[in-house]
């Protein structure tokens, strides 16, 4: 057994065998083609660090299908917090790419992970989601600390029923651009979606712009979720149970009801669709009312999505934990994030 | 623009000759029909996998590839289509979902080219004649 480790560097112009940061891969889909393989029959786990050194997006959708996974060797797409989006458009390691009729970043494997990769589906086509998973038997998908933000369709779409998807510490802007609409998290699996912000959704021709949404017949959890500024409900139950914890919204489908503003209620840094910025400020009303989730049954972690410290007894409402000044990066606390 | 092609194909076409144990194991996963879509959506060579423009991969800066894995084909002159590495996609008729059937519509045939390095230059003609579309 070997926990493989490849790079991913749109900056890089060394070899491009992704053995290390100078001769990383130059794009996911290049590193997809290069080395997708059977883990499980490998007994390998496989890490690829990603980042964009140059400033320069990967601009070639990806669709990760081929490779055979399972709870002991999984695959991971790992952004570290010194190289991740911080928060708005056009930051840190992100994938920006156009291919119709299909999503930017594509998840169909069973145990998966990615962390810190920011999205954007630039194509205008309405079945264009950002980060999409789909076609998987049972599983677990990870979704962590992503930023997806202006997708044609939806922002981040869960298909598959029979599988668990985490969805942790995640911003979700301005879903549903093209002319049919979209939701911002739209969810049919058994789902946990802790600690994310969904705002500015777009209702269009054929679909609502909902924020967060539980659309298959199994239960969904949100806990600590901002929801906001959407033009139809914050959070949305289609068939099943979608059960809210320490929830808020701008209207009255949370469990709390907190203005998406950047003067009252939430205090976000940047409310304004196309530059949102969901960092929040000291009056925020999100402020320590969020439920300590570091013993959490299902998926404890104990960090925001730059890693920064979520103290126990007082979490924050949202992918952002307030702590006064700039966004400090914890190692130790990250190790506290749970990686099944 | 420049096509980064993958010239070999995935673990999930060995042959019984080439590796039993793996083809074996390859023949029970596709008992189970959802592998079988996934075997279906396979990488396959030829698959037009990314779409650079004019000199990235052959230019002053060249960025690297893995020449086991891939080859270049520069077309000068020609721009950019999407359609070249989307996957091939259908409406399920139980569904009504837009889903993937085939990773990649296009393909380019690169064989009998004189690659030289893990890149080659053809015309726009010969680039049109080499295309392949699947479905």
């Amino acid at each position: 057994m070997a926990d493989v480790v490849t790079y991913v560097d749109t900056g890089a112009t060394g070899a491009g065998t992704g053995v290390d940061w100078a001769n990383a891969y130059t794009s996911l889909a290049q590193w997809d083609a290069a080395e997708e393989t059977d883990l499980t029959s490998d007994t390998d786990t496989h890490t690829v660090h990603f980042r964009c050194s140059t400033g320069v997006a990967d601009s070639t959708a990806v669709s990760i299908d081929g490779w055979v996974t399972s709870a002991d060797y999984d695959l991971t797409v790992y952004v570290a917090p010194e190289d991740r989006h911080d928060g708005t458009r056009g930051s840190g390691a992100r994938l920006v790419a156009s291919v119709p009729f299909s999503p930017a970043f594509y998840i169909q494997v069973d145990f998966f992970t990615v962390v810190g990769l920011a999205v954007c589906n630039t194509g205008t086509v309405q079945e264009s989601s950002n980060i999409e998973v789909n076609n998987v038997n049972d599983g677990i998908r990870i979704i962590d600390s992503c930023l997806s933000y202006d997708a044609p369709g939806d922002g981040i779409r869960i298909h598959d029923w029979h599988s668990y998807t985490y969805i942790i510490n995640c911003m979700v802007y301005s879903s549903g651009q093209y002319s049919v609409g979209g939701a911002g998290i739209r969810i049919a699996s058994v789902g946990y979606v802790y600690n994310c912000v969904v705002c500015n959704s777009i209702t269009g021709s054929g679909r609502n712009g909902y924020g967060i949404v539980q659309e298959g017949y199994r239960t969904v959890n949100a806990i600590n979720c901002y929801s906001g500024g959407n033009d139809d409900e914050d959070y949305h139950v289609t068939y099943d149970v979608l059960n809210r914890t320490t929830c808020h919204s701008s209207d009255t489908t949370g469990n709390t009801q907190t203005a998406f503003s950047t003067s009252s209620g939430a205090y976000f840094t940047n409310v304004t669709s196309g530059s949102e910025d969901i960092h929040i400020t000291s009056d925020s009303d999100l402020i320590d009312v969020g439920t300590d989730l570091h013993a959490d049954t299902y998926y404890p972690f104990a960090v925001d999505a730059w890693d920064t410290a979520r103290p126990n007894g007082s979490w924050d409402v949202g992918a952002h934990e307030f702590v006064g000044g700039a966004p400090t990066i914890n190692h130790e606390a990250m190790m506290l994030g749970c990686n099944f | 623009m420049e096509y980064l092609i993958l010239k070999t194909n995935g673990w999930m076409d060995v042959t019984a000759i080439e590796n039993p144990v793996a083809f074996a194991r390859l023949t029970a996963l596709r008992n189970n029909p959802i592998f079988e879509g996934k075997f279906n959506r396979r990488q396959r060579s030829g698959d037009i996998i990314e779409q650079q423009k004019d000199g990235y991969w052959t230019g002053a800066n060249a960025r690297g590839f893995r020449r086991d894995k891939f080859v270049v084909v520069f077309v000068p002159g020609l721009i950019r289509d999407e359609l070249y590495s989307a996957p091939l996609t259908e409406i399920d008729k139980k569904t009504n979902e837009r889903i993937t059937v085939r990773k990649h519509e296009y393909s380019i045939d690169v064989s009998g080219l004189s690659i030289i390095g893990g890149i080659v230059s053809i015309t726009e003609a010969e680039f049109e004649s080499r295309l392949r579309r699947h479905g």
